[in-house]
């Protein structure tokens, strides 16, 4: 993973609200040489975070890049190579990288950061997507209403599940879920999929 | 690079071999792979020079053609170990550097617009509804210049309408329909290899 990666890359735990920069627990760096871009690194100065980048550095053992830097600097080649050499050519092979907020670490292996999520570390998106993926209604007054408040219904329903787990569900409320997944036939796969998970 | 060179580079790369289906694991063909990336360099000119990034990189197919096509720094991102071991093996292979994560799509946090294109080849929702739309609706979110990707020719209008009302796209465009040949993999397939008319978008996020 080179810094650059990491310069863009934000814890992803629910709840996190600061989870920028990663901190970096090293075992092993390897560079690699690259064509140096001026063009490219002058795009990218403007996007970087510099002081992540030079925290970033020094914990790969690299202490060459000023602790402040302004868009003037890009005209000395000098800069420029340290610059480059830090965003591209560093990499970190083995180690790991760590939420600052809650110390949570992600394995980064054969340079690949590890960053799944077990299940209650996630923000669920599946709240507001049965809005936006469903077919349109159809276009019989009262029917398509209907089936969009069961929609509504279901979805409320999905998040519970998220926050309560089946495991502590209520016999009631998992016959309530099926009761809304029949009665919302024509949105087939979703309500499939997640009676999947209502009754593992 | 011309066009056939690059089909036939990324024509030599490993494929999937025990593709998982809830993941909707088929390959992106060489061909389809090299026009989408080939039209991004040279129609829009929206990879040599640029950060890429790769949804749901699989085999690597698409970051491969980025990286030959001189993009500065590509990133390839799958949920699947198995599949980033490939797209990993294939970039050694090529001698290009191509950096990968390990992320599940929705979960996906980054600072800001702070790639400059995005290519994909989302999952199309067969298995899981809605997969392709949590693809767009979180690479229109991380893409300062452009977003490439496939869908079924089918759902045009539906995505149409949700990249632009209702995530954070300011244009969508077809710019071409294609065949997209989904290889018999899985059982539930009937016929040998299932042909999909799949549209190539492009969209542009909003700043
Ligand atoms: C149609 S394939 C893409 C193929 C790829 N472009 C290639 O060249 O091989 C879809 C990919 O998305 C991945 N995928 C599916 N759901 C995902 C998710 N939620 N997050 C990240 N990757 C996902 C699958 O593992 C699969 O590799």
């Amino acid at each position: 993973m080179r810094l650059l990666t990491h310069n863009m890359l934000s814890s992803n735990i629910k709840g996190v609200t600061n989870g920028f920069p990663l901190r970096i627990e090293v075992e092993k760096v390897v560079e690699k040489q690259v064509d140096l871009s001026p063009a490219f690194l002058r795009n990218m100065f403007s996007k970087i975070e510099w002081k992540a980048l030079v925290d970033a550095s020094h914990s790969f053992g690299y202490a060459e890049l000023p602790e402040q830097a302004d868009a003037s600097m890009l005209d000395s080649e000098d800069f420029l190579r340290k610059f480059h050499h830090a965003l591209l050519e560093l990499h970190l092979e083995e180690g790991a990288l760590i939420c600052p907020e809650t110390g949570r670490r992600f394995p980064v292996s054969k340079g690949i950061p590890n960053m799944l999520l077990h299940e209650d570390e996630c923000i669920m998106m599946t709240v507001d997507k049965l809005k936006t993926t469903d077919p349109p209604s159809p276009q019989i007054p009262g029917i398509g209403l209907a089936r969009e408040k069961a929609l509504d219904g279901y979805s409320k329903a999905v998040e519970g599940i998220a926050k309560v787990k089946m495991k502590i569900m209520s016999k009631r409320k998992q016959k309530f879920i099926i009761w809304l997944a029949r009665n919302t036939k024509s949105s087939r796969e979703p309500q499939q999929v997640n009676l999947e998970r209502c009754t593992s | 690079m011309k066009l056939k060179q690059l089909e036939s580079l990324v024509g030599d790369l490993q494929q999937f071999s025990n593709p998982k289906i809830e993941l909707e694991q088929y390959p992106t063909g060489p061909h389809i792979a090299s026009r989408m990336l080939f039209t991004a360099e040279n129609s829009y000119g929206d990879v040599s020079n640029k950060v890429v990034a790769d949804f749901g990189c699989g085999c690597g197919t698409l970051s491969a053609a980025a990286a030959l096509l001189g993009a500065e720094h590509v990133v390839g991102i799958d949920v699947d170990p198995q599949a980033l071991e490939l797209a990993y093996q294939n970039a050694e292979d090529l001698e290009e550097d191509i950096e990968y994560i390990q992320c599940d799509i929705r979960n996906l946090r980054w600072r800001g617009q702070s790639v400059d294109t995005i290519v994909m080849n989302p999952p199309f929702g067969t298995r899981k509804k809605g997969a392709d739309m949590d693809f767009l609706s979180m690479s229109l979110k991380i893409a300062s210049q452009a977003v490439y990707s496939l869908h079924k020719t089918s759902t045009r209008e539906h995505v149409r309408r949700a990249a632009l009302q209702n995530f954070n796209a300011s244009s969508a465009e077809v710019l071409c329909e294609l065949r997209f040949d989904v290889p018999q993999l899985y059982k539930f397939h009937k016929k040998k290899e299932v042909d999909v008319a799949v549209d190539l978008w492009r969209f542009v996020p909003k700043q």
